[in-house]
């Protein structure tokens, strides 16, 4: 679950054997604050992304858009593989409350509410937050008009 | 950009469960009704057989994936940054836990545990002083790699793998004792395999044992020699079923103990 989620939101094998190694020693760390009020599978989804985020971030300010890690994703269109790139780049400077929703949305196909739940916030917060970030990648991929 | 454009990229189609749906439902922790509605939306879909399937596959969904090394860089960074908590909490039960089958039953027994700081530890792994020679046993069992403890029960037919601690260089070699005394090499099992390692901890020794079918208790030996005082399948003798292979001084020892059923 851990591997084949962070395979998927950053894209290259080493990135998520490593990410995967990272979240297994969070876990561990993590054990005793684990209250059980949500499913082990809920709280490594968040772990998981946490983490992925992070390191997109940090890839990001680097300046390493992620053009060579298509992989994981066989039997999809080519436009999807297109879309997943250009998610990850968008992932990767977008508000971070913003992205969370996105991933759990896009990416992992959940429901409104089953996100709001991740995110430990209202079905409504979420749309917002999709809909904000949906703005702001509008904003973004929009070509600035040169100065006349 | 249309809004509705990453819609696309979502595993399945727009009425099939989310991907957290069918991780818990193979995990066993959804509630049963809600269960038997994902199940029966499974059966009946065109695309969500093939998801489910990658989630019982684990680790073998991804051919181009060597969980080992994986596995191992877990105990090593386990090792190295929280020895007190990897000694309390076997890794086998982490990744038992990880691995989404038996979740549920793994985590009653984390709560249980970590909810009493009076409760005791039960003692997980083989004690071992730190930075010293141990053996780790990991067993394979359809899509999981737990690790064994010293002890547990296992079947004949069960594919272990080894993963090392050594606090010296040595030629190793894993020593099988059976129930009737005798001698055998664990591992390696071929030819041209080498037995010089380095200092380390979690180093992973290639290949897959399969138990035979003789059943019993039996004791693995970790042998590490030093190199000039020979390979330990030729320099050690069984002692008997339950007592240690008679090795050279220079050599050391950590046994690990099987009960076949």
């Amino acid at each position: 679950m851990v591997y084949r989620r962070a395979l998927r939101l950053l894209g290259r094998k080493e990135d998520a054997e490593e990410a995967t190694q990272e979240v297994f020693v969070r876990v561990m760390r993590g054990l005793s604050q684990f209250d059980g009020r949500s499913s082990m599978s809920t709280w490594l989804y968040q772990i998981t992304t946490n983490y992925c985020l992070n390191l997109m971030r940090d890839r990001g300010r680097r300046r390493d858009l992620f053009a060579q890690n298509v992989v994981a994703e066989d039997g999809k269109p080519e436009a999807s593989v297109a879309e997943l790139l250009l998610l990850r780049r968008l992932l990767a400077e977008a508000d971070e409350q913003q992205a969370k929703a996105a991933v759990y949305v896009y990416l992992d196909g959940m429901s409104h509410e089953e996100a709001a739940e991740m995110l430990g916030v209202s079905k409504r917060t979420v749309g917002n937050l999709i809909e904000r970030f949906l703005a702001w990648a509008q904003k973004r991929s929009t070509p600035v008009e040169p100065k006349k | 950009m249309e809004s509705a454009r990453f819609d696309s990229l979502r595993q399945g189609g727009a009425g099939c469960p989310s991907d957290l749906m069918l991780d818990r439902l193979h995990a066993g922790e959804l509630p049963q009704g809600v269960a038997q509605e994902v199940k029966s939306h499974v059966a009946q879909c065109a695309m969500c057989p093939q998801r489910m399937a990658a989630r019982q596959a684990g680790f073998d969904a991804f051919p181009a994936l060597d969980a080992r090394p994986l596995l191992a860089g877990v105990h090593r960074r386990l090792g190295e940054q929280q020895e007190d908590t990897a000694r309390r909490f076997s890794l086998g039960r982490l990744l038992a836990m990880l691995t989404p089958v038996g979740a549920a039953a793994a985590v009653a027994v984390f709560l249980m545990v970590g909810r009493n700081p009076h409760t005791q530890q039960p003692e997980l792994e083989t004690t071992r002083e730190k930075g010293g020679i141990a053996l780790h046993v990991f067993r394979q069992s359809g899509d999981r790699v737990a690790e064994s403890i010293s002890g547990d029960s296992f079947k004949p037919g069960d594919r272990i793998r080894f993963a090392i601690d050594l606090a010296k260089s040595g030629q190793v070699s894993v020593l099988g004792v059976e129930s009737g005394g005798t001698l055998y090499v664990a591992w390696p099992q071929g030819q041209g395999v080498s037995l010089q390692y380095e200092a380390g901890k979690a180093q992973a020794l290639p290949g897959a044992v399969v138990l035979d079918d003789s059943v019993g208790r039996e004791s693995l030996y970790l042998v590490s020699c030093p190199q000039g005082v020979g390979a330990p399948a030729t320099v050690c003798k069984s002692t008997g079923a339950t007592t240690a292979p008679s090795c050279p001084a220079e050599c050391e020892q950590s046994v690990f103990v099987l009960n076949k059923k």
